[in-house]
């Protein structure tokens, strides 16, 4: 009975670490937002992604989550009149990074969300874990 | 008036209650995982029906039960609140209503328990 809520605390903790991962590539997004090359025509940052997936835990028998991939986003990127500028190809554009801002900001809420909700569910399970401690005082 | 044993109800429905518990965490962890769908216990009448007929481990070899095991509760495709374009279907707001149900219901287990556990007590004398 414990025990399964000793799995459950795991089951939180695995869906911490992920969205502890997908906040660092929402934040490494944000950061390199401006990010250009440094050589003439050259590729900005191109954004990355995040994805996830459950995986079966042997010890406790339950799917814990994982991250599967970190990947780049395909997306096209924004190119910008700029001829004085490092990364200027010779008709004077400049190849900008694949990031919106308003999209990652929006990712950065979705993750916090699930980062609260992961840690309310172990939380939860510790009260249940204390509950039944409690029995013990009578 | 047939008889109770309340000590075996609340124990399964306390281990019932756990294994609930343990899906939810499962499923809210993995709400952003592509495909999950959500998981939920059968009722807790349906597991107390069937319980005690568990595999039991009787050589070394035998793969026991996973510690955060839902064997002999069963587990069921949850009813979804919505549907995402990755094939998830994993509502927060409904994970978060289950995990109070579980809250309140365990609550009340153990205090139904502890009330009991104060009666014996009190039988003995002082």
């Amino acid at each position: 009975m414990v025990d399964s809520l000793k799995a459950a605390m795991a089951i939180s903790g695995s869906g911490l670490e992920a969205q502890t991962q997908k906040m660092r590539i929402v934040s490494e997004n944000l950061a390199n937002a401006f990010t250009t090359g440094t050589t003439a025509g050259s590729d900005p940052y191109q954004r990355k992604t995040i994805t996830f997936s459950s995986e079966m835990d042997k010890a406790f028998g339950v799917n814990l989550v994982k991250v599967r991939q970190i990947g780049h986003d395909g997306a096209a990127f924004v190119t910008e009149y700029d001829p004085t500028h490092i990364a200027a190809d010779d008709k004077g554009m400049v190849k900008k990074p694949n990031v919106d801002p308003l999209l990652e900001m929006a990712d950065m809420r979705e993750t916090a969300h699930a980062y609260e909700a992961n840690m309310q569910a172990m939380k939860q399970a510790r009260d249940l874990i204390n509950m039944a401690i409690d029995m013990m005082r009578g | 008036m047939s008889e109770i044993y309340l000590s075996k109800l609340a124990d399964s429905n306390a281990a019932w209650l756990s294994a609930r518990q343990t899906l939810i965490a499962g499923n809210i962890a993995n709400a952003n995982s592509p495909g999950y769908k959500s998981v939920d216990v059968k009722p807790f009448s349906d597991a107390f029906r069937n319980a005690g007929l568990n595999v039991a481990t009787t050589k070394t070899g035998h793969i026991s039960a996973g510690l955060g095991n839902t064997n002999g509760v069963g587990t069921t495709s949850g009813t979804a609140w919505e549907t995402y374009h990755s094939g998830g279907n994993i509502s927060l707001p409904q994970e978060m209503i289950k995990a109070g149900e579980v809250s309140t219901s365990y609550q009340l287990n153990t205090g139904v328990m502890k009330a009991f556990h104060r009666m014996v007590i009190s039988a003995f004398g002082n």
